[in-house]
């Protein structure tokens, strides 16, 4: 059954010799001919791999870890509308992450409420340079990604900024 | 766009964190969403296992 790496808009797409789309409207799917594979560590490497591959091709929705559909084209004709707008939404933007450096490794209670609270204490001042946010994720214009780095730099040395990732967590359709 | 993460820096906590969590979700009876069930799963069979390990040399008397 194809595997799901990401919807996209149709135009602009352009997949790899291992990689086809499946077209529906303005929407296109990027699949695979693979199971999913088991949730290894790799596993997870390569899968981000592909996704952050089709990154420069225009805006794009990577679908959950493990996504697969025979049909594929009914998933992008019942929510086309949705995803959509949902691609309008990333457009032009990456998500990065903030979070504590070293983050599970706290030995003690104190130390992990600690690193919460850093992460909270910068949210307010992040989250204004950005179009949106959600449990430690920003979503940012792509231009603005150095001074968000730099704004978590000046804020506290024990936070560290990941990414640019795909927006993970800004997928949410109603 | 400075791209100052390479895909081999990326902390596991972080895929985990997107990969399995985040990301676009098929509903409806074409949905395997194997992933995070598979990890729950495994997880399980390991405690499971490690329990029975525990328990088989006693389970005679």
């Amino acid at each position: 059954m194809p595997y799901v790496y990401a919807v996209t808009r149709a135009r602009g797409c352009a997949p790899s010799p291992t990689l086809y789309a499946v077209r529906h409207g303005a929407l296109a799917a990027v699949v695979a001919d693979h199971e999913a594979p088991a949730p290894t560590p790799e596993a997870l490497r390569r899968h981000e791999a592909v996704v952050e591959g089709l990154m420069g091709d225009g805006p794009l929705l990577p679908m959950r870890f493990g996504s697969v559909s025979d049909d594929v084209a009914t998933l992008l004709a019942e929510r086309h509308d949705e995803l959509v707008a949902a691609l309008e939404r990333v457009r032009g933007a990456v998500e990065l992450g903030v979070r504590a450096e070293n983050n599970g490794t706290a030995t003690t209670g104190t130390e992990y409420l600690m690193r919460r609270l850093a992460v909270a204490r910068a949210h307010e001042s992040l989250a204004a340079l950005a179009r949106a946010s959600v449990r430690g994720a920003y979503l940012v214009d792509e231009d603005a990604v150095d001074d968000f780095r730099a704004r978590v730099d000046e804020l506290d040395d024990d936070l560290v900024c990941t990414g640019p990732w795909p927006p993970y967590s800004f997928c949410d359709t109603p | 766009m400075s791209r100052e993460t390479t895909l081999t820096d990326h902390a596991l906590v972080d895929l985990l964190d997107r990969l399995l969590a985040g990301g676009v979700v098929i509903e409806g009876d074409v949905t395997l969403a194997v992933a995070d069930i598979d990890l729950v799963h495994l997880s399980l069979r390991a405690v499971l296992a490690s329990v029975e390990t525990l328990e088989c040399p006693t389970s005679t008397r």
